[in-house]
């Protein structure tokens, strides 16, 4: 049986191998890849603005699983999941966009234009900054969770049309051919190598910032739990030694709490 | 190419700063909540100790 692994222990060896990881692929991106003979350096944003978009795939698909199973089981930890999914999916879909953007304006000569490729990366990002401004809205947090996790399901329709939109539609944004599975590669082994390397560091650095985040959750739970506590006990504050030597009863945050008749 | 340089350094800082901007807003609401819980801690404890026997 293999032993549990501590999620403190976990998120120290995450980050040792997202910094070692993304030293190594600068070192990669900037001294080891040729530069591409017709986009020259602006090419080089390739090895970060892919890796983002796969990751946000990830993240979203993460969200929908985590969705599914909070409505088939219930069980908070799928929620918190799929929350913290979310959240770093529009991390890293934002990411994608400004990449994207600063990438476009050399070789197409705009920022923006409203083509298939983006106009359904940006629906995807506003679907799941929604999914998040819903969440952070909602007063009755279990309903909250449902209906969140609803979003999360349907809100999922738009990441094959974020991936296919190249094929379906005529688009300025170029066909995603990074592999020819059908003969010779389209890209030199170095870009290949690197390209892929950024995906596995971003992929440890996706699954570090869940795990801050959903320690995050937890701590806000137990505060909660802590806080409900503690508004129990402060009616007996009132009788207690220190109240009835004249001594002022204080609160959690250290304020001063009102006794009857004091 | 300078132009082209300039591209590529504003999409590395800028990838750089969002991960970093979030990973500091995650630590700075992890270490207020690490804190009003000790507080809770604390006080429940000076609580609790008079009513002990």
């Amino acid at each position: 049986m293999m032993p549990r692994l501590n999620p403190e222990t976990a998120i120290r060896r995450l980050t040792a191998f997202v910094v070692v990881g993304m030293a190594l692929g600068l070192v990669g991106i900037f001294f080891w890849v040729p530069t591409d003979a017709f986009q020259g350096l602006p090419q080089r944003i390739f090895y970060v603005h892919v890796p983002t978009a796969l990751i946000a795939y990830l993240a979203f698909g993460v969200v929908l699983i985590g969705s599914l199973a909070y409505l088939k089981t219930g069980r908070h930890v799928w929620d918190a999941v799929a929350h913290a999914s979310a959240e770093v999916g529009v991390l890293f879909t934002g990411c994608n966009l400004l990449t994207g953007m600063l990438w476009g304006r050399p070789i197409w000569g705009t920022y923006w234009t409203w083509d298939a490729r983006l106009t359904s990366t940006f629906v995807m990002f506003l679907i799941y900054v929604g999914y998040l401004l819903f969440r952070s809205m909602a007063t009755d947090p279990g309903r909250g969770a449902r209906v969140a996790a609803v979003i999360g399901i349907v809100g999922f329709i738009d990441v094959p049309l974020v991936h296919y939109s190249v094929d379906w539609w005529r688009t300025l944004h170029p066909i995603m051919a990074i592999i020819n599975l059908k003969g010779p590669q389209n890209l030199p082994a170095s870009m290949l190598i690197t390209m892929f390397w950024m995906t596995f560091v971003l992929a440890g650095l996706y699954a570090l910032l869940i795990l801050l985040r959903m320690r995050l959750d937890a701590a806000q739970e137990a505060l909660a739990v802590a806080e409900a506590a503690a508004a129990d006990r402060r009616p007996s504050i009132a009788a207690a030694p220190g109240a009835a030597l004249g001594q002022p009863a204080v609160s959690p945050v250290g304020a001063p709490i009102a006794t009857p008749g004091a | 190419m300078h132009g082209g340089l300039a591209y590529l350094g504003v999409a590395f800082l800028a990838i750089w700063a969002a991960i970093s901007g979030y990973l500091v807003v995650l630590s700075r609401r992890q270490r207020s909540i690490d804190r009003r819980l000790k507080d809770l801690q604390v006080q429940a404890a000076r609580q609790e100790l008079p009513s002990s026997p």
